[in-house]
């Protein structure tokens, strides 16, 4: 399964995420991030349902700070 | 007991507030941002709406609030963290030890100066022009309470923070005593930080204090280590609140702030703040017809307060609050942490009593404690 996501160092810019994005009409799920980058250590995973970019223009936008959006397969 | 010492915690707080804290510690008790299972991520979730309704209360950014264990605390760091060799730092002279302590032992270490501006008791444009006087080229922060926890002289903090702009001196305020009952807007009144403990107005639980702080703000942290974030990394992160946030957060004390925020929310910080000033009014009437009873009011114009300090002539403070105690009324008496503030307005030899009224105290309360402070004073041999 291939799955993209927008990631967050914390949960706090991760949850501001979730609301800006809800206050715009768009769902998004926050989680830690299940493919941490070993160098940046733990951070959070946003899944958004729908447009990614969309999500991700919103985001930026709203200056929340965030490591950009990421993708990884399931080897499972 | 009539409980009137809410300066220095409320009492008692408001059943949401208690339900809140047990649902946090029996339903989602895991440990806030340090993971991935729905526990974790519900409790995080829960630090940061309490963050972001902070964030709205006060009017600052959401990662700008950052979790303390109590305003002292907020306050050391906004002092040490802020401050750096060869600063210049200006006062007010009716600070808590919470504020004079950490100054002064930087000035002791040799590392900054500091003055006192004196607060003028009925002259805001004294009071400014004090402050103004003080400036040097080296001043980079002023730091003052919004509301004194001695006298309840509200400070005209908008007014300071309008002088101060724009001339690059940091401006952190003590809202220890104003915050839930006196309105703090950091954006309007010009404040870069604003520290404030979680247990006394915002009718949060003991254990929680906060530092909010706008972008002009950058506070070093005084503790280091696990942050849930940036974990591969030796270096404390540079991001906000992460970076002063070391350590499991109070999850069952924020969850109770929280839900002491909305309390105050639902009530209406300008009815609760009118509700307690008329309690004082009655009280500073009450007292005006006991016999040697003296009122400290260091007021500005609008005296709109929640406490009031006072004495009993031939009487040390000390020993009126214990006998009001005996009779069930819960006052404080003493120094209340404050040596300038007694140093500054002569009442250093026998302190003050005070009385402080929360949202739940009623006018019965004052009458009660009025006719038990007239019997004090009448007898000479209590």
């Amino acid at each position: 399964m291939h799955y993209t996501y927008i990631k967050f160092e914390n949960q706090t810019y991760g949850e501001k995420a979730v609301s800006v994005l809800s206050s715009n009409g768009i769902k998004a799920s926050l989680r830690r991030n299940p493919n941490p980058n070993h160098k940046q250590g733990c951070n959070f995973a946003l899944f958004v349902n729908g447009n990614i970019w969309d999500a991700y223009d919103i985001i930026t936008r709203s200056h929340i700070k965030n490591l950009g959006v990421e993708s990884y397969r399931d080897r499972i | 007991m009539i409980y009137l010492d809410n300066g220095a915690t409320t009492f008692p707080k408001p059943q949401s507030v208690l339900r809140a804290v047990n649902e946090a510690m029996s339903l989602y008790g895991a440990n806030p941002g340090r993971g991935g299972h729905a526990m974790t991520m519900k409790a995080g979730r829960r630090v940061y709406e309490t963050r972001q309704a902070l964030a709205d209360m006060f009017s600052c950014g959401s990662d700008r609030v950052a979790f303390c264990d109590n305003c002292t605390s907020a306050l050391n760091t906004a002092i040490r963290g802020c401050l750096k060799k060869g600063d210049h730092v200006i006062i007010s002279s009716l600070e808590h030890n919470s504020v004079l302590r950490p100054v002064h032992a930087m000035k002791k270490e040799g590392l900054i100066t500091y003055d006192v501006f004196f607060v003028e008791p009925c002259s805001k444009e004294k009071t400014l022009s004090n402050l103004k006087a003080l400036i040097k080229k080296n001043t980079t922060a002023v730091i003052c309470t919004a509301v004194s926890n001695v006298f309840g002289t509200v400070l005209p903090v908008a007014e300071i923070g309008a002088l101060l702009e724009g001339r690059g001196i940091l401006f952190v305020v003590d809202g220890a005593q104003a915050a839930g009952s006196h309105r703090l807007n950091m954006s309007e009144d010009k404040i870069d930080i604003l520290c404030l403990p979680g247990h006394k107005g915002l009718m949060g639980p003991m254990g929680t204090g906060l530092l909010l702080f706008n972008e002009r703000a950058e506070p070093l942290p005084l503790k280091y280590g696990g942050t849930g974030s940036g974990s591969m990394s030796p270096d404390q992160p540079d991001f906000y609140p992460d970076r002063l946030e070391s350590g499991t957060v109070n999850l069952p004390g924020i969850a109770g702030l929280g839900a002491g925020v909305s309390f105050i929310r639902s009530r209406g910080l300008e009815a609760i703040s009118q509700s307690e000033s008329e309690l004082i009014s009655v009280l500073r009437e009450d007292l005006s017809v006991i016999k040697g009873a003296e009122v400290y009011s260091l007021m500005h114009s609008t005296p709109r307060t929640n406490l009031l300090s006072f004495n009993i002539k031939g009487k040390h403070s000390e020993q009126v609050a214990e006998l009001a105690d005996k009779r069930g009324i819960a006052l404080r008496a003493g120094y209340h942490c404050s040596y300038l503030a007694h140093k500054s307005y002569g009442t250093e030899k026998n302190g003050t009593v005070r009385v402080s009224v929360g949202p739940f105290n009623t006018k019965k309360d004052i009458k009660n404690l009025a006719f038990y402070l007239n019997k004090i004073a009448l007898c000479k041999n209590m």
